[in-house]
């Protein structure tokens, strides 16, 4: 039987892609930028995953599996309000911001580096949640 | 020779630029949010005056691409040349200030602020 995946391999993952960045990374190096907005993405859904199971787990959330899952895992962590759940929302705005918005600003390094430390604690802080 | 006292070399803070867009604007009018932007706006600049390095404030609104009617009033504090850990830290304690602000709020504004305004802290540097 295979084994379930673990959801903080997508945040070992953006860590990954921001060590793939060139040498000396500039905003006009194409692959740069996706490789940031890859980061943050898989960031976002490292964090979002390993709050989805934990809340599953501790028996206060259903997921539906429809988009509305996203701003009921924000509420069930106490909302916007709330340090857990305004910090999974503000990333899932990051994230929406780099799979849709082509505009180049706000996409560094310095960015990718501090969403990434954003999901780290998350999924810490969120796993040890009782 | 008498000693002078001339002006003082004084490192002058000045207020963080905020910057609001027009959609954010209609949102704060449509939906009465003044009070509960007064109190984000008022813990950031405690935060500024305290010496954290913020380059300016966006307000927004937010539309979810993937979430039917979702639409909130997202601030984003915008810090630059800072770490990943010290730009976390200033959003704890951004987070603490408005927690103490929002509770000098009515109980409606309180509401607004929970529900609606979603704050938080980007990093911004130079290249990429």
């Amino acid at each position: 039987m295979a084994m379930e995946f673990d959801p903080t391999a997508f945040i070992d993952l953006a860590e990954s892609l921001l060590a793939e960045l060139s040498p000396l990374p500039t905003p006009t190096s194409k692959l740069d930028q996706a490789r940031v907005r890859a980061s943050i993405g898989r960031s976002y859904y490292g964090a979002y995953l390993v709050a989805r199971e934990k809340l599953v787990s501790l028996g206060g959330f259903v997921p539906t599996g429809r988009p509305e899952d996203h701003s009921r895992i924000v509420e069930s962590l106490g909302g916007f309000g709330s340090e857990l759940g305004g910090r999974l929302d503000r990333l899932r705005a990051k994230r929406n911001k780099d799979d849709y918005n082509l505009n180049s600003a706000g996409f560094t390094l310095q960015s990718g580096r501090f969403w990434l430390t954003i999901a780290q604690d998350l999924a810490k802080d969120i796993s040890s949640l009782k | 020779m008498r000693k002078t006292t001339g002006p003082r070399n004084v490192l002058v803070r000045t207020p963080a630029a905020v910057k609001v867009t027009e959609g954010a604007q209609s949102m704060i009018s449509l939906l009465t949010l003044e009070n509960a932007m007064a109190a984000v706006k008022a813990s950031v600049e405690d935060l500024r005056r305290k010496g954290a390095p913020i380059k300016e404030v966006i307000v927004e609104r937010e539309i979810d691409p993937e979430i039917a009617n979702r639409q909130v009033l997202a601030v984003t504090v915008w810090m630059q040349g800072v770490t990943p850990g010290y730009a976390s830290s200033v959003w704890k304690r951004l987070h603490e200030n408005i927690k103490a602000r929002k509770a000098l709020l009515g109980r409606e504004d309180q509401g607004k602020l929970r529900t609606l305004v979603s704050v938080g802290v980007d990093v911004d540097g130079d290249g990429i």
